[in-house]
């Protein structure tokens, strides 16, 4: 299976209501609670803080219909709200938070190259074949262009790049 | 033939100058002699025969005419006289003639067509700042995020059928821009800008700033603004610079050919008939027009306050219009637009004082239509809802406003006091109430007197047009409502801000002081910073000194953002719904895992403020959310930084994003 890079877009933030376990500063940082706040009009439906991803109900479900299931990422509750400031005052415009719709707080936990989830460096994620098709046929990424291009493992010291190795529950 | 007949050359009756030019006591004279001659050539042998030549003979002395004319003698009837100057070198120039041009049927002017609403119509009346087409933009930005196809098609149709309601065939012929050839959008350097704003909403705010100076006084402030909008221009068009530099020229070289003495004829008169009050009927029938239902539901959509408000007074402008019918709804329209123009500047006393500073003599001159229409200002707490329904309470809540006046007019000296009063008597013909001065020196005093004088007012357009005259006169010549801002502002501080928190009037609340605590990006509220220094009242807040508040965790940011932003960019004013403040260093700086880094006095300085438009694409991806993304991306893999690392992603930033900014940047310059 081919693994492509994601750039996901940052129309948000951690809120107030985040509740940080540990230094949060530290990575991976522990976060028990997240409250993600939009500051821009989301376009795309995964999206990122600094550390952290949130994407909507839609990708989600469609997520968790692939079989074999969907690996290396977990989906919990997130708070969202959006900042008092310019998505109020220009971003909004009239419309009320729940057409933002529902938002889910994905949890990446996988390994890069093997899972259909992953981290990449400066907060990219590395996404597998099948997730990059459901976003790209779906419409759930408004510039896949520059937000999703060819993965290309990097050598870890003493682990063997894993592209095009076979995903997990795959023959 | 002598001279003074007309002489017939080459067998037409063909006149020169010199034979025309004696007086016409020559052709009395020539009258009288016809008798004569006409008997004279009776006797003739040639008349004779002529008078008994047969057909034959007359059409052989016809066709021995070389230049016939259609006439009695034949050939052409358009040449039959005409009047020559013989020419020096032989021949002659025919100076006038008989001959018309032959009349063609008279074609129609052709009326201009009526194109259907467009989105771009509509796009182009909401740049020239029409509010019933700015109330569109959002649905229409809505329908434009959805990917192409049938609904966005069906949304954008819904809007343009909504649009149809206020935008008429005839009105979108009108604001059909005059047909102009290229070359006319090199003559001005505001038609230069204009031109590239079309091209790219970036410049838009470059030609906001060029518009805003060229409304200036002339002097070293307006050609400073004029250059810097010039020098933004060429920042983010370059190719401008050419343009720019060529009209320079043509202007120098138009200025050497004044001094050599060509000299501009004189302008038309602008302001046409000063001091004289037109009597703008249509806004007054249409205010009449409109129901105390009408007014109420105008004044609450303003309430409403940014997007929300324009939406809400856009339908209701529309559920007006359907109801009143099509053949007042320019009258309709006008007296809505008074009363809205009225509302607006009511808000703005309280939240945007600069702007109500601006409107304010067009605010005067609708302050006295509205009174002279019978409408009522609600000035105090007035009646009760239920009171009002029983009694068609016709009331505009203008709270502020009426305040305002009578605070500016308590402000005045007795002997001014009696000059205002005189002067608008005068205007309503009725005696001055000197004999209850008293009366009108209590507090106020002024709304009461102006709605009693109103209310005695004979009704009729002679009458109203002089009380309109004076009330203008006052209003606008006095310059009331620019200084009632004033006025308002310094002493209703205190209840200001006991409205805003009363309303949760949001924007107000963010044009006060703001209070931040160590290790949040958000100010915090007035009550709990108060709490958290240890004192019991916003005075003894207010008094803390930022060295103070410092020790006890807090810092003071004097207004807010957006704020200080147009405060500094006042010719941004019109962009506001179209323009983000931007963050140069990003609020999250201030949390807590970055603390100290940089104060909350930094991050909201103007210096690190920037305009970006809402439009401003790169490709598909909005700037400002590359800029987003950046920092994300950055801080994720600086999880330490330094302030100096911090500063320099900022100034790449700049450099790279910098030309889409509003004023454009380029790096190192903050």
């Amino acid at each position: 299976m081919n693994f492509y890079l994601f750039k996901p877009d940052a129309s948000g933030d951690e809120g107030d209501n985040t509740v940080y376990v540990g230094d949060p500063k530290a990575r991976p940082c522990v976060i028990s609670h997240l409250h993600y706040e939009f500051n821009l009009w989301p376009e795309d439906e995964l999206l990122r803080s600094v550390s952290q991803y949130v994407g909507t109900q839609r990708l989600r479900q469609e997520l968790e219909a692939l079989r074999p299931p969907v690996t290396g990422v977990d989906f919990a509750d997130v708070e969202i709200s959006g900042d008092e400031d310019e998505f109020e005052r220009m971003e909004r415009q009239g419309r009320s938070d729940s057409e933002l719709g529902k938002w889910y707080w994905f949890k990446i936990t996988g390994k890069a190259g093997l899972d259909d989830f992953a981290v990449a460096p400066v907060g990219h994620l590395v996404i597998s074949e099948r997730v990059a098709s459901i976003m790209l046929e779906k419409s759930m990424v408004h510039n896949p262009e520059r937000q999703i291009q060819p993965w290309q493992a990097e050598i870890e010291a003493g682990r063997v790049p894993q592209k095009g190795a076979p995903a997990a529950g795959e023959s | 033939m002598g001279t003074g007949c007309l002489s017939a050359v080459r067998g037409n009756n063909r006149a020169t100058v010199a034979e025309v030019s004696p007086s016409m006591a020559d052709v009395e004279e020539k009258g009288e002699r016809r008798p004569v001659e006409s008997r004279a050539l009776e006797n003739q042998p040639e008349a004779q025969a002529a008078r008994v030549a047969g057909v034959h003979d007359v059409k052989a002395a016809q066709a021995l005419n070389q230049n016939a004319h259609n006439g009695s003698a034949g050939g052409d009837q358009n040449e039959s006289i005409e009047l020559v100057m013989p020419k020096a070198s032989g021949g002659y120039d025919v100076l006038a003639s008989r001959i018309k041009a032959p009349e063609k049927p008279e074609e129609p002017t052709p009326k201009p067509k009526a194109e259907p609403l467009t989105v771009d119509f509509l796009k182009a009346k909401a740049q020239q700042g029409d509010i019933w087409a700015k109330s569109f933009m959002p649905e229409l930005e809505q329908a434009y995020r959805l990917p192409q196809g049938a609904t966005q098609d069906l949304l954008i149709g819904q809007v343009l059928k909504k649009a149809e309601v206020i935008f008429r065939p005839e009105d979108r012929v009108k604001a059909q821009p005059e047909p102009q050839s290229e070359d006319q959008s090199q003559t001005s350097t505001g038609t230069i800008i204009a031109k590239q704003a079309e091209k790219n909403p970036a410049v838009e705010p470059v030609k906001a700033l060029y518009d805003w100076a060229y409304k200036l006084e002339p002097g070293p402030q307006k050609e400073k603004h004029q250059q810097l909008a010039r020098e933004q221009l060429v920042a983010l068009e370059p190719q401008t610079k050419g343009t720019l530099d060529a009209l320079d020229q043509r202007r120098q070289l138009a200025a050497e050919q004044e001094d050599c003495g060509v000299h501009e004829l004189p302008r038309k008169q602008k302001e046409p008939m000063q001091g004289h009050v037109s009597y703008p009927d249509k806004e007054m029938e249409g205010v009449r027009r409109l129901t105390p239902e009408d007014f109420k539901k105008l004044a609450k959509a303003m309430e409403a306050g940014g997007p929300a408000a324009e939406e809400s007074i856009r339908q209701t402008t529309q559920e007006i219009l359907v109801r009143t019918g099509e053949s007042s709804r320019d009258t309709m329209l006008a007296g809505i637009n008074l009363v809205v123009g009225l509302l607006k500047y009511d808000r703005d006393l309280l939240l945007n004082p600069e702007q109500a500073r601006k409107d304010a003599s067009k605010a005067g001159e609708g302050l006295g239509l509205l009174l002279l229409a019978g409408a009522q200002m609600s000035v105090g707490i007035s009646m009760t809802a239920e009171e009002a329904k029983q009694s068609g309470d016709y009331s505009l809540p203008l709270r502020r406003t009426g305040e305002a006046l009578n605070r500016w007019y308590e402000k005045q000296t007795p002997a001014d006091q009696m000059a205002i009063v005189s002067e608008i008597s005068a205007g309503f013909g009725v005696a001055a109430f000197s004999a209850e001065g008293n009366k009108l020196r209590k507090p106020g005093a002024f709304m009461e007197f102006l709605q009693e004088g109103i209310a005695v007012l004979p009704r009729n357009p002679e009458a109203e047009r002089k009380a309109l005259e004076a009330l203008t006169g006052v209003f606008k010549g006095r310059q009331v409502l620019k200084e009632a801002v004033a006025v308002g502002r310094v002493e209703k501080a205190g209840e200001v801000v006991k409205e805003a928190q009363e309303k949760g009037l949001g924007d107000h609340i963010m044009a006060m002081v703001r209070y931040f605590e160590h290790g949040k990006k958000k100010s915090v509220a007035g009550e709990y910073a108060a709490q958290k220094a240890g004192v019991t009242t916003k005075q003894e807040l207010e008094a803390l000194t930022d060295a103070q508040l410092k020790a006890v965790g807090l810092e003071r940011v004097a207004e807010h953002y957006s704020d200080a932003f147009y405060k500094a960019y006042p010719h941004l004013e019109s962009m506001r719904s179209k323009l983000q403040v931007h963050h140069a260093l990003p609020q999250r700086l201030l949390e807590k895992k970055h603390a100290g880094l940089f104060s909350a006095q930094e991050v909201n300085d103007l210096k690190y403020l920037s305009g970006i438009p809402n439009d401003a694409r790169i490709g598909k991806d909005r700037v400002h959310q590359l800029i987003t993304n950046s920092w994300k991306e950055w801080l994720e893999s600086n999880t330490n930084p330094t302030r100096e690392q911090v500063l320099e992603h900022m100034r790449n930033l700049d450099q790279e994003y910098g030309r889409f900014f509003v004023p454009p940047l380029e790096k190192g310059v903050r």
